[in-house]
């Protein structure tokens, strides 16, 4: 070998490489396999660190052919094509194409204070708000998912031939592309982003647009309204961890706050709770808040048994 | 172990290593250190390398950037810290455009000369290894028995160039990452 490794990064690279050239060869023999379990196991970089190199290794030996670079931008075919092939060739090749098409994903889910987004299947996205369940149970015919409990907010994937649809609590909405958060609390409050969805299961089927909020009840009447650009980006800020607050009372930014937070906060005058407050916040560091907050409206904050006490 | 399937690792090597050293310039931008910045992006190999179809993936580097996003916001949980300035960045450079055609085949063309220089710095017996691999598709085997060496020579020599690369990918990542390199979602 040549000269020692500068450094780990380069120690791990240089190992990574050295396997993905002996993988090359053909599967391995018993005793090198366990070496490289062995290796993968020891830090879970490693894993990455082989797949990057097997990567580099296909790029290294590939046919000078496909050295073309196109000049013009080459389009991927539509979504729905690419499906399409998909489950012809899952039909071609029997059980093992259509499990990779029909695969049942798990149900997704956030524990307090944790805000995640997940890719689906279908390239679509959703991003789950803290203690959120979501059960996706996608077949060919229908995107459908269910709403356990708690708030998400769904980009759909645009698909005419296989709609997209969310069940919460008894309300069902319907989706072709576009996207929408629904929140279970105190029934269903849906906000369309983009594009327009179908809520079937109150009382009446109701229609909402981009820019609308609606809450809904299982067989009960609904109520909509049209929230400014603002009211909306505000409304959604829950996905980037952050509450930005623009003149709401103490008491409500504290009750949001406590969504995310095991340790709640407590003010602890009446007063002080209605007080406005203004400026961005990290939704999961309440000690953070609370103590900015006691600056800025001149009062102290403190920790007591497992909460955190705003007020003198 | 179970490892990438060779359709993934072939999938990975045109559609993600490209776009690798811009992703970590991203990354390094928006106040990543380069070490975290070789983790998101060894983590985020390591998930590509999971994938059982890459059929439902339409855009690779806007998917590859979101897997980063998701490692990142986790592990900035994990650090139980207010960070303001990092939230701030991380939502001013909040995604590399996905519509943004040009710079993917800039992209790719960077990749490949960045390839083409690794092949044309290796020593000669190494360059010739991976000559009969690239214009005759020989394997591993039939390279040792053609040039009269054992499998090993070749595999390390195979590992050499390999790293070269890794090396070379890391080293544009790292060096253009400027304090103004941040891109904007247009």
């Amino acid at each position: 070998m040549e000269r020692p490794p500068a450094d780990a990064r380069d120690e791990r690279d240089a190992r990574a490489a050295e396997w993905a050239a002996r993988l090359a060869g053909g599967a391995l023999p018993t005793a090198p396999a366990a070496d490289l379990d062995r290796w993968l196991e020891a830090d879970p970089r490693h894993r990455g660190a082989l797949v990057r190199a097997q990567a580099a290794l296909a790029a290294l030996a590939r046919p000078p052919m496909d050295d073309v670079v196109p000049a013009a931008p080459v389009r991927l075919p539509p979504r729905t094509l690419g499906r399409r092939a998909l489950l012809a060739g899952g039909a071609a090749c029997g059980l093992a194409g259509l499990a990779i098409a029909l695969r049942p994903v798990p149900s997704l889910a956030t524990g307090i204070g944790e805000i995640r987004q997940t890719p689906l299947d279908d390239g679509s996205s959703v991003v789950l708000d803290t203690a959120t369940r979501v059960t996706p149970r996608f077949s060919a015919a229908v995107r459908d998912l269910r709403l356990d409990q708690g708030r998400a907010l769904f980009r759909v994937a645009h698909d005419p031939a296989r709609p997209f649809v969310v069940e919460a609590a008894g309300i069902r909405i319907r989706a072709m592309g576009t996207a929408f958060s629904v929140a279970r609390e105190d029934g269903v409050e849906v906000l369309v982003t983009e594009g327009i969805v179908e809520v079937t299961g109150a009382l009446r089927p109701a229609r909402l647009r981009a820019g609308e909020r609606g809450r809904f009840r299982a067989g009960d009447a609904a109520s909509t309204d049209r929230l400014s650009a603002d009211a909306m980006a505000r409304a959604l800020d829950w996905r980037d961890g952050r509450l930005e607050l623009q003149g709401q009372s103490l008491a409500s930014a504290v009750a949001a706050i406590n969504r995310y937070n095991r340790r709640p906060i407590v003010v602890a005058d009446a007063a002080l709770a209605r007080e406005p407050l203004h400026g961005a916040f990290r939704n999961d560091d309440p000690e953070g808040f609370a103590r900015t907050v006691a600056l800025t409206l001149g009062t102290r904050s403190h920790v007591e048994n497992d909460r955190i006490v705003i007020g003198p | 172990m179970a490892g990438a399937t060779p359709t993934t690792i072939d999938w990975l090597a045109t559609h993600i290593l490209p776009h690798e050293a811009g992703v970590r310039r991203w990354l390094i931008a928006g106040g990543a250190s380069p070490d975290e910045a070789d983790d998101l992006i060894q983590d985020a190999y390591c998930r590509l390398g999971e994938l059982a179809s890459t059929d439902h993936i339409a855009s690779p580097r806007a998917y590859f950037v979101r897997i980063i996003q998701n490692l990142r916001r986790e592990s900035f949980r994990r650090q139980k810290v207010v960070r303001f300035d990092m939230l701030t960045e991380t939502q001013a450079s909040s995604i590399i455009d996905e519509r943004a055609d040009p710079e993917r085949v800039a992209d790719a063309r960077r990749q490949l000369s960045m390839v083409a220089a690794v092949l044309t710095g290796l020593p000669a017996r190494c360059r010739e290894i991976f000559r009969l691999r690239r214009i005759e598709g020989l394997s591993q085997r039939e390279i040792a028995h053609r040039m009269g060496v054992s499998e090993g020579v070749v595999e390390n020599d195979a590992a050499k160039a390999i790293r070269h690369l890794m090396s070379a990918m890391r080293a544009d990542g790292e060096t253009l990452a400027g304090g103004t390199a941040t891109r904007r979602r247009a």
